[in-house]
């Protein structure tokens, strides 16, 4: 997933982490898990990165399943920019 | 070789539960949670599908409410001593095993806490009715073992549920998960503390606990989540608020591959399968005189497991002889469970105990039945009759 621009979504537990990842695989959808970058979070030691395209699909997804997420953020060329939730 | 001790734990295991281990020794090896890298991950999917698994099993709709431990034990005691407070009353009853009554006693000594422990019939069997008579203003928890670990009996949690009223009803599932078909949440069952290493076919070292959404409990431990490390106080999101310090990946990946074994297999085969086999060994042993059997009044309130005594032979000396002289392993004397005994009146001696699960074949049940016999009847000639 390297030549896309990427989407990270931060979650409280790891349990919620695996839960997304299972749930966005189950849809065919592209993710990947990665150590949650240290600017972002300390909540939860992983978080789920996928591709910027997918993100609103994989929110629904999530969001249907009722996992929990704490917050999104947009990978850009000087590090990661907050996508509130009115940018959705 | 015959083993017949599954109620203490079960053996041989299905062959996919070694290899899960073993692959996870072997090849994952990571910590799940403790870090980001590849094998971490692997290893906290290998733990969430254990978990995802063991809630399809129990009938529970948020795999988040399984909360993993070392065995059953664990599990009650983190139930008993995070939920009861100063002064409450519990309701239990008298097959209840130590797991269960010795926290009890603990709490009655540090915090006032007061048990009544309801009376059986001589099988172990508990009266619904009996445990409404027993609630009290003050009885903020009933304690039910589903199924006794001496006699197999079977509780009646669905009539027992329909009488406490909004009570909390914590289950020890010990003996029954994995074996029976249990659904949780339509049994309205609030807690429940299941072991691994039993009909769910885990390695020792696993247990866990269900908690209803909504039940304030403190947690046993507190430590290392690998979550909202910046804080001092436990993070309150589940299943971290319960599961400090790093989990038994081996242990629960190969618990994993038993329960999803046993989500191939169907529970309702196995319990056809368990209890055709428990059938056939217990008429037997109907008719070998001097043998006495315990076990349940119908087949729906039984187990896989019976219990039973030899006239004139003490029960360690029977189980003695089935090692040595027949390769039978079981287990003797009052199963972790005096009360029990007590009840069904073979204290303080205790009784032998066949523990069945689907890894026995009908040819073994007709050797434990010949070699009991060959017991009994060696014991009718050195007891003299009087």
């Amino acid at each position: 997933m390297n030549s896309m621009t990427h989407s990270v979504i931060i979650f409280s537990s790891l349990h919620d982490v695996m839960a997304a990842e299972k749930a966005v695989l189950s849809q065919d959808i592209l993710c990947e898990l990665i150590p949650t970058p240290g600017e972002l979070s300390s909540n939860c030691g992983m978080a789920l990165e996928v591709q910027e395209e997918d993100l609103l699909l994989v929110l629904d997804e999530i969001s249907a399943k009722e996992i929990c997420y704490l917050q999104v953020h947009q990978e850009t060329e000087s590090g990661y920019r907050p996508i509130h939730p009115e940018e959705l | 070789m015959i083993y017949l001790d599954n109620a203490a734990t079960s053996f041989p295991k299905p062959e996919c539960v070694p290899e899960a281990v073993l692959e996870f020794i072997t090849r994952i090896g990571g910590s799940a949670g403790r870090s980001g890298h590849r094998l971490s991950a692997e290893a906290a999917r290998s733990v969430f599908n254990t978990r995802e698994s063991v809630a399809e099993l129990l009938g529970v709709s948020s795999s988040r409410r399984i909360l993993f431990s070392a065995n059953a034990t664990e599990a009650l005691n983190l139930a008993l001593t995070g939920y009861l407070r100063p002064g409450d009353h519990v309701v239990t009853t008298m097959i209840e095993h130590n797991s269960i009554t010795r926290p009890l006693y603990y709490l009655e000594d540090k915090l006032g806490v007061k048990a009544t422990f309801v009376a059986t019939d001589n099988r172990g069997y508990v009266d619904p009715a009996a445990i409404k008579a027993a609630l009290t203003p003050k009885t903020r928890l009933v304690v039910i073992n589903h199924a006794s670990n001496v006699t197999g009996v079977i509780s009646p949690l669905v009539e027992i549920r329909s009488v406490i009223g909004d009570i909390p009803l914590l289950v020890d599932g010990a003996q029954t998960a994995g074996s029976l078909p249990i659904n949780l949440e339509e049994l309205g069952v609030d807690i429940f503390a299941f072991t691994g290493h039993k009909s769910l076919f885990g390695p020792q070292g696993v247990g866990g606990l269900y908690i209803r959404r909504g039940l304030s409990i403190k947690p046993l431990i507190h430590g290392g989540t690998g979550s909202g490390s910046e804080g001092v106080e436990q993070p309150e999101i589940l299943p971290d608020y319960y599961e400090s310090g790093t989990l038994n990946g081996p242990g629960l990946a190969g618990l994993g591959a038993g329960v999803r074994f046993l989500l191939e297999m169907g529970i309702d085969e196995v319990r056809n399968k368990e209890m055709t086999l428990f059938n056939r060994l217990r008429d037997q042993l109907y008719e070998i005189d001097g043998v006495t059997v315990y076990h349940a009044a119908t087949e729906a309130q039984q187990m896989p497991t019976l219990s039973f005594t030899i006239d004139g032979l003490m029960s360690s000396r029977i189980s003695h002889m089935l090692d040595r002289r027949y390769d039978i392993m079981t287990r003797p004397s009052l199963h972790c469970s005096p009360l029990t005994h007590k009840s069904i009146g073979t204290f303080p001696h205790g009784t032998v105990r066949y523990a069945i699960s689907i890894m026995n074949t009908a040819d073994e049940m007709d050797q434990t039945a010949a070699a009991t016999a060959e017991i009994a009847k060696e014991a009718q000639r050195e007891t003299p009759a009087s």
